[in-house]
């Protein structure tokens, strides 16, 4: 069984259908780029797979590692594994980068049953994954996406 | 994302609005987190970014359908005739 399957999504945006049936394979270790021009249905795609409610699914199914995708909440499909960069993210003034990252990471131990992170562990941890991506740590002491 | 190490990785039009040493930044921390446990899925405009995140596949999407679908070849192929063709070929 494949780890990504997508069968003739579509969607659609206040009553107006923007993807018409989609279909694709995704498997472990592989990396699938999406291109097309504005208006294409690029960003749905995405933001359907997210689980964005701005979409309404109007048919087709989206298989996860086994789950219905298109059944879980956003929460949880990001509990199950799924992450999505966004395009325009937002910003919140005031939480910083660390303490949301920490209350990402701890929510998603959580669902699998292990222990949550303290602020000690996780800052090890991070500081860890931003040596290996070359990232400046005074990134942690920022608001999100400010 | 190295923080949350997801199984499934979108990125929806990461590369919009950065500059070129933006965007090798950006896809040398993706490069680095390509693993045999995780499937990623990068959504672009243009074939510039492809050129550092090399994909295994390339999917064209026109008016809510897959229309094309190669390896990374089609992306240099689209970046010199653009979609013009794959649209007429949609209608």
């Amino acid at each position: 069984m494949a780890f990504v399957e997508i069968n003739n999504l579509q969607a659609a945006v206040g009553g107006k259908p923007i993807l018409k049936g989609i279909d694709l394979t995704i498997n472990p270790g592989e990396v699938h780029a999406i291109m097309g021009p504005n208006g294409s249905g690029k960003s749905t795609l995405s933001s359907v797979l997210a689980g964005r409610e701005t979409y309404t699914v109007t048919g087709g199914s989206v298989l996860f590692d086994g789950k219905d995708l298109l059944d879980l909440s956003p929460e949880e499909r990001a509990c199950e594994g799924l992450f999505m960069a966004f395009q325009y993210p937002v910003e919140i003034p005031g939480v910083t980068t660390s303490y949301f990252l920490m209350a990402a990471v701890n929510a998603i131990r959580k669902h699998h049953g292990q222990e949550e992170l303290d602020a000690m562990d996780f800052l090890k941890m991070v500081k860890e994954k931003m040596a290996l991506l070359e990232m400046d740590k005074t990134f942690l002491n920022r608001s999100v996406n400010e | 994302m190295a923080v949350l190490n997801p199984k499934f990785a979108i990125l929806d039009e990461t590369d919009s609005g950065l500059d070129i040493d933006a965007l090798k930044i950006v896809a040398n921390g993706v490069n680095a987190l390509r693993s045999p446990e995780r499937a990623i899925l990068v959504v672009t405009h243009y074939q510039r970014l492809l050129d550092y995140i090399v994909p295994d596949f390339v999917h064209v999407l026109c008016d809510g359908r897959i229309v094309k679908s190669g390896g990374k070849e089609l992306a240099l192929e689209l970046e010199k005739r653009g979609y013009a063709w794959l649209e007429t070929a949609a209608a």
